[in-house]
């Protein structure tokens, strides 16, 4: 077994849209993003209970400690989710949104990649489209065809199409 | 020297009183630190609170049988328990949705489900169809209430919009049979669509949801009438409707037991991943002895045999012992459901293999304790539905009768 990292898995049929009672989670239109409303998610932890990856938490009190993972230099990107409602990975839309008015392309323009790839030291997670390019802003692109051929994703059999893909080291 | 009688209604209204205060204690410490002060975390999202409301929706199943029974099959000599069958109901619907409000995250937004809709929820529709059902057993108990001397002395609008109800009561009845028959059924649905937990993920659920709930019904019907009988020193319910009621409960009970028996064999014919591992490692945890000793064992196949044989079960003690069984049965089952389905939990990653990777999966048990503040506001809940029965005997003319038929 390897330690892995598990983002949201932005699946493509994702069960936690299904059972969501308020339309408070949805998948975006433009590129199927799952994004949640904190505005309009009730907190019945329904979708926690669905998702078969666990990518998702729950706010079960105000956030109030310091955050670790705020930088002490620069300004956070997005607000802190309220008690009471239900958060998970988002692929930094924040900074996707830009892209096309900006006309950057995600994976290659560290503006537009999610934070995670940007910092990640060793370039093993990448990002991008996958009928366009996929790489990390400073190590370059991976040819989607690798990814396709490849790419495994985590609990395929149960058919929710997860757009997260782990890619087996290159052996000699 | 006569013994002076203990002053039982006092006792009794004090601990009630006392637990409710509790109660609101708790709920006050839930609302202002959040439910960090529940035992629940992000894998077993779901506690005790859910189990509760699980098991009041269910145990108030005779409201719904007994209006069905009396309404539509027109089954005069149940008429008795209709009154108190639908009090039971409305105060088991109640407390559900108390418990609700302090389970979700933002209790302000409850009625947010109804303006933005998600049609494709399960949970949706239980929020359609127990907005509805409560709604009905509002108009059901209107005219008991309209009956009553307080609201023919003080408040006779209550008495004549509760006449007005009377008479096209057989209407809401039956939308109240639809709207409970879809959403105890769905409470299961609720878990049997749910892909991401095995143990859950199978089209049996609602179907044994429902059956158990038709079983539990009656039972609850039973144990309240006959503790008031008790307290109040007269035959409230005659035993001839009681020990029908039981003898019905049994047949139901019967036929959950089947289906639960054929649920759990033909859960062996095809293989879901995890499925059988998570079983198997629920099987050395409490879940075992919960399972088959409280589930199946006191909670079904004792009280089937009381309740089948009419010697035990045309007893008093007999038909209150099973009936209590039953009930247990019923909260077991749905904690168990509830509870250990959440705590069976997985990791999944990968083996790394020369070049590839190859999915790993491994079933875990993860740990689940309530604190006592979710004890005490369960026990808050409940002394309210107790407060407010009570206070229902007291005040509303819930065993005696007019002399009319059934409306039409």
């Amino acid at each position: 077994m390897i330690y892995i990292s598990k983002p949201c898995m932005q699946c493509e049929d994702p069960p936690c849209v299904d059972v969501c009672p308020a339309h408070a989670t949805y998948k975006r239109d433009i590129d199927g993003i799952v994004v949640i409303d904190y505005d309009k998610c009730v907190g019945c932890r329904y979708c926690m209970a669905a998702c078969p990856y666990g990518a998702r938490y729950f706010n079960w009190k105000k956030p109030t400690e310091t955050n670790l993972y705020i930088p002490k230099w620069g300004t956070p990107e997005v607000p802190r989710r309220p008690r009471g409602v239900v958060e998970k990975c988002t692929f930094c839309i924040q900074r996707l949104d830009k892209a096309i008015e900006n006309n950057l392309t995600p994976g290659v323009d560290p503006e537009v990649t999610p934070a995670c790839v940007n910092v990640c030291p060793t370039g093993a997670r990448n990002f991008g489209n996958l009928r366009g390019v996929v790489g990390h802003p400073k190590f370059g692109l991976i040819p989607t065809q690798v990814i396709r051929a490849r790419g495994v994703q985590l609990l395929k059999e149960l058919g929710t199409l997860p757009r997260v893909y782990y890619l087996p080291p290159v052996v000699v | 020297m006569k013994r002076k009688r203990l002053p039982l209604f006092e006792i009794w209204s004090i601990a009630l009183i006392t637990l409710l205060a509790v109660g609101v204690y708790a709920a006050y410490l839930v609302f202002a630190h959040g439910l960090i002060v529940t035992g629940m975390d992000d894998v077993v999202v779901w506690g005790i609170w859910i189990t509760a409301d699980l098991s009041f929706i269910a145990l108030s199943a005779g409201a719904f049988m007994a209006s069905g029974i009396v309404y539509l099959f027109r089954a005069e000599k149940f008429k008795p328990i209709l009154r108190v069958a639908i009090l039971i109901g409305l105060i088991g619907y109640l407390c559900t949705l108390l418990t609700l409000v302090m389970d979700i995250g933002r209790p302000e937004r409850f009625y947010y489900p109804f303006i933005f809709p998600g049609t494709h929820s399960v949970m949706w529709e239980i929020y359609w169809c127990i907005t509805i059902y409560t709604t009905m057993l509002v108009i059901e108990i209107a005219p008991v209430v309209g009956e009553s001397e307080i609201a023919e002395r003080r408040f006779p609008f209550v008495t004549r919009i509760g006449n007005w109800l009377h008479k096209n009561m057989i209407v809401f009845a039956t939308i109240g049979i639809f709207a409970s028959l879809l959403h105890q059924a769905s409470l299961g649905a609720l878990y049997g669509i749910i892909k991401a937990h095995p143990v859950w993920y199978k089209p049996t659920m609602p179907i044994l949801f429902i059956i158990s709930a038709m079983a539990a019904g009656p039972c609850t019907i039973i144990v309240v009438s006959m503790i008031t009988s008790k307290a109040l020193r007269r035959e409230v319910v005659s035993k001839e409707v009681l020990y029908e009621l039981g003898k019905i409960s049994g047949f139901i009970l019967v036929a959950y037991l089947v289906f639960k028996g054929w649920d759990m064999v033909a859960m062996g014919y095809a293989y879901y991943p995890l499925r059988s591992e998570q079983l198997a490692l629920l099987s050395g945890s409490l879940y075992n002895l919960l399972f088959w000793g409280g589930e199946i064992i006191i909670g079904g196949i004792v009280p089937a045999i009381i309740l089948a044989i009419p010697r035990l079960r045309r007893t008093p003690i007999g038909l209150f012992t099973a009936s209590i069984l039953v009930m247990v049965g019923l909260v077991l089952f749905r904690f168990n459901v509830n509870v250990y389905g959440l705590m069976a939990a997985y990791m999944s990653s990968f083996y790394l293999g020369p070049g590839r990777l190859t999915p790993f999966l491994e079933p875990i048990l993860v740990e689940y304790v309530p604190t006592w503040v979710e004890w005490a506001i369960f026990g808050g809940v409940v002394a309210f539905g107790a407060l407010v029965y009570t206070l229902g005997v007291k005040y509303l003319p819930l065993f005696t009768h007019k002399e009319e038929t059934v409306a039409i």
